[in-house]
């Protein structure tokens, strides 16, 4: 069971959480969608600025 | 970089403080415990996938802080980590290792039964904080991970709970710079200590 728990592959379920993890850059006041990050991790976008972050450029 | 807890990535003051002192990037992965629950494997590659996706963003090394279930997945990821700071993390349980003497699976399935290898292996520094008022997990958990991590910091900070970045920023701010700035030089190296206001 455990072994099997071990070595069980991403679940589509799983690999679409991940496609929905955000990345944010708190220093630079940026917000990046992590889309397709299981798969791709390069493809990064820039989604967003936020005036709350103190050093927004 | 931060790896958040449970609740997600919410920026609080001790991300507003440290980001004036140095360059912080959170990641966020929803719904995290069902996304890394029973797979150790699992979350050891979604730690490194999170390592490449910074290297994206030009970043060759960084220190990587974990936050309650998010420093269990920075547990597994030392590829060009300078430092870790793990608050209060909850991957291991004291009476996993008073039991028996020796550590199982992870308590939370973060690890698989190799996790005692897995710790010593990981050599980078690591400073390891507990809130003296944490109900969540017993501060002297934090034992074990300075037992078992080859290169471990642990500290205790005063007036804190399991949420110690919202309990005492000010100390939780000041500990992560001293550390990262000079981990060799950290105040409570080697022993417990209690960080107070």
């Amino acid at each position: 069971m455990e072994q099997d728990a071990q070595e069980r592959p991403p679940s589509v379920r799983q690999r679409r959480q991940f496609n929905e993890a955000r990345v944010e850059d708190v220093s630079h006041g940026v917000r990046y969608a992590a889309g397709a990050f299981w798969r791709a991790p390069r493809v990064l976008a820039r989604v967003g600025w936020s005036s709350d972050y103190p050093a927004a450029p | 970089m931060f790896l958040p807890g449970l609740a997600g990535l919410q920026i609080t003051r001790l991300h507003h403080d440290l980001a004036e002192r140095y360059r912080l990037i959170g990641v966020d992965v929803p719904r995290l415990r069902e996304a890394f629950s029973g797979s150790p494997t699992l979350t050891r590659d979604v730690a490194l996938h999170l390592g490449l996706s910074i290297g994206v963003l030009g970043i060759d090394s960084f220190n990587l802080l974990g936050s309650a279930y998010g420093a269990n997945v920075a547990l597994h990821e030392q590829e060009r980590i300078r430092a870790l700071i793990l608050i209060a993390p909850t991957a291991l349980r004291l009476e996993q290792q008073e039991a028996n003497g020796r550590l199982g699976p992870g308590a939370d399935g973060s690890f698989g039964p190799d996790i005692e290898r897995q710790l010593a292996g990981l050599t980078i520094p690591v400073l390891v904080l507990f809130g003296v008022e944490d109900i969540v997990m017993p501060p002297e958990t934090g034992r074990i991970y300075r037992a078992k991590l080859p290169n471990c910091c642990y500290a205790l900070v005063d007036g804190a709970g399991h949420a110690l970045e919202e309990g005492q920023p000010e100390l939780v701010v000041s500990s992560i710079s001293d550390f990262i700035d000079g981990p060799e030089r950290f105040s409570v190296n080697g022993r417990r200590g209690l960080i107070t206001p």
